[in-house]
């Protein structure tokens, strides 16, 4: 599963030396969800990934940028204490290279607070206009750290999160101090912490019977105007690879998780002392499939569970729930089950010796240093960084003729909605009605532009959501 | 002040002369003319009937950007109509009957998603004509 030997040439593989070995340091990771959908997950904001993304950097087509969000439906003026990471959760990215469902490499990030004063009530005690600013009361510092079966590298200590967006008169150039806490990694890359845009659109009244007891209420942006907490990291295609070679081995698969510690005392001061080990409590792969897939008396066991156990949860995958709403509405029969089609997309990537879909683009099965027999099918976002990035992107990905967007990875202007109701509904099958080609919710691109830089994600809003 | 209000008074005479010529010269839409209820074939084809024409009058402006909320409504309404007679029609008119549901159905779900094409509309008429040609030849 681990071959990391070349990667030390890179001097990243270095920053992967250490004691304990990957299963011992990640209690398991998996993947799936996105905003709030998950019984014990949404009451704790700080622990729901939201989403993740990996593409080839547009700008710098030699790496690969992994973004992963938290804390959704963030409120810009949402004082006095605003949206810092929780200070006793692991938030990790996983990166599995070989395709047997276990994180061959994981970057965690883990968070300390800092308070100037104890004595205000206030996040900032004056005009913020850098990172250190005495005036910024409240600062969010981090470790980030690359894990691999051989051990823990520290690549980042006090790393500083880029805070809140609390205001203009509190923050009135916010772009200087995010760019400020776009950090580099030793030996090559960069990552960032910090607020951002929400840069997930779609239109939830998908929840409301699906739109309003069918499609017909679509159009509206509801993650539009909020904030979320982002973690990005891009880092060069040789330090995913399998075997640090992204040419023989091109595909890695992606995943967000939290993890917290398994025991909690509360205390008469109300202070949380909490010990046991890391439990993993939420993960996220491929957009909306402990949403829309996975039924709610399983999401929360979903959250917890690693990928590798995945096999438990097929048959919502292979007789999902989607069509059969869709048919229910519309008089449009669901494609035939067991859809094959479905677990190529979401368990295995896409290969000829995959599944129905006969195209070979994104299972780590397609790496020439993969024992197919070791493979085991599992939720995450597969990306084959061979793909360079597209000149022209199309929102819709694969389905728009362009390969160098989802489910080939994600990127953030990706309208995963659409596609994953086209796909749920047979797009990528032979014979497929022409109808399922236009399905989607009317809501095609984000809010707000995208930056063309790392970590591309836009500034976080500032004007309340009730006043857009 | 007098003369703009002359010319704008000139120009709303023009225009209307205008339209009034266009409308004169242009194609008149085809009536639509339906069959009587009565002409439907007793039972399931009878019964359909109310359906069949409320659906013609829906596909007869033959433009699918023309249909609104209501009309999507009322699409809804005739195919749960017709897909609940399918079941117990006779089998000569169960297939139509079925071909009309299933292309209101990828109608319906193209309007719902604003990706409508004229095509889908067109494909519904095809149907419901069959669909009334089976039910009233038959009658």
């Amino acid at each position: 599963m681990l071959q990391r030997s070349s990667r030390t040439a890179l001097g990243i593989a270095a920053a992967l030396t250490a004691a304990a070995c990957v299963a011992s340091l990640a209690p398991a990771v998996t993947q799936a969800s996105s905003h709030r959908e998950a019984p014990l997950v949404a009451g704790e904001p700080q622990l729901d990934n939201t989403d993740v993304y990996a593409f080839v950097s547009p700008d710098a087509p030699n790496t690969v940028t992994m973004l992963a969000n938290w804390v959704p439906f963030e409120e810009p003026n949402g004082g006095p204490n605003f949206y810092p990471f929780a200070s006793d959760a692991a938030y990790d990215i996983n990166i599995d290279n070989d395709g047997d469902a276990r994180a061959d490499l994981i970057y965690r990030w883990t968070f300390t607070d800092n308070y100037r004063s104890k004595n205000t009530f206030l996040y900032n005690t004056g005009v913020v206009t850098t990172l250190d600013d005495p005036d910024l009361n409240y600062r969010q510092t981090y470790k980030l750290e690359a894990i691999t079966e051989s051990g823990s590298t520290t690549l980042i200590n006090n790393g500083r999160v880029a805070p809140s967006r609390v205001g203009n008169a509190s923050m009135p150039n916010y772009a200087s101090l995010a760019n400020a806490a776009i950090t580099p990694l030793p030996g090559g890359g960069q990552t960032f912490a910090g607020q951002a845009d929400d840069p997930f659109f779609l239109d939830l009244r998908i929840f409301d019977l699906l739109y309003g007891g069918d499609f017909s209420e679509v159009g509206q942006d509801t993650v539009g105007g909020y904030n979320a907490n982002t973690l990005a990291i891009q880092v060069p295609k040789s330090v995913l690879a399998l075997g640090g070679d992204a040419t023989r081995n091109p595909v890695v698969g992606v995943w967000s998780t939290t993890s917290r510690q398994r025991i909690e005392v509360v205390d008469t001061l109300n202070n949380r002392n909490r010990y046991g080990g890391w439990q993993q409590v939420s993960r996220l792969g491929m957009p909306l499939v402990n949403e829309v897939v996975i039924p709610v008396g399983r999401k929360d066991e979903f959250n917890a569970t690693a990928p590798r156990n995945d096999g438990k949860f097929a048959q919502f995958v292979t007789n999902p729930e989607v069509p059969r709403l869709v048919e229910a509405i519309y008089k449009i029969p669901a494609p035939a089950t067991p859809r094959q089609d479905l677990v190529e997309v979401f368990l295995t990537g896409l290969c000829k010796a995959c599944g129905p879909v006969a195209v070979d683009l994104n299972s780590q099965r397609l790496n020439r240093d993969v024992d197919p027999a070791t493979f085991v099918p599992s939720e995450q976002l597969r990306l084959n960084m061979s793909v360079p990035p597209s000149a022209t992107p199309n929102r819709l990905g694969v389905l728009g003729g362009d390969n160098a967007g989802f489910p080939n990875g994600r990127r953030l202007a990706d309208d995963v909605t659409d596609v994953t109701l086209r796909v749920a509904e047979g797009v990528l099958l032979p014979n497929h009605p022409a109808a399922v080609d236009g399905l989607g919710d009317a809501v095609d691109t984000n809010a707000r532009a995208f930056r063309g830089t790392f970590p591309y994600v836009a500034l976080p809003n500032v004007i309340a959501v009730n006043q857009n | 002040m007098k003369r703009p209000i002359l010319l704008a008074g000139a120009a709303v005479v023009i225009a209307s002369a205008a339209l009034a010529v266009v409308r004169w010269t242009a194609p008149a839409e085809p009536r639509l003319v339906l069959p009587a209820v009565e002409q439907f074939r007793p039972g399931s084809c009878r019964d359909a009937a109310e359906a069949v024409r409320t659906l013609a009058r829906l596909t007869h402006a033959d433009d699918v950007t023309t249909l609104t909320a209501a009309d999507r409504t009322e699409l809804r309404r005739v195919q749960e109509r017709l897909d609940t007679l399918r079941p117990a029609a006779p089998a000569e008119v169960r297939e139509p009957m079925a071909a009309v549901v299933l292309s209101l159905g990828y109608l319906r779900l193209r309007l719902d998603s604003r990706t409508a094409e004229p095509g889908y509309l067109h494909d519904v008429e095809t149907a419901r004509a069959a669909l009334e040609r089976t039910c009233v030849s038959a009658g």
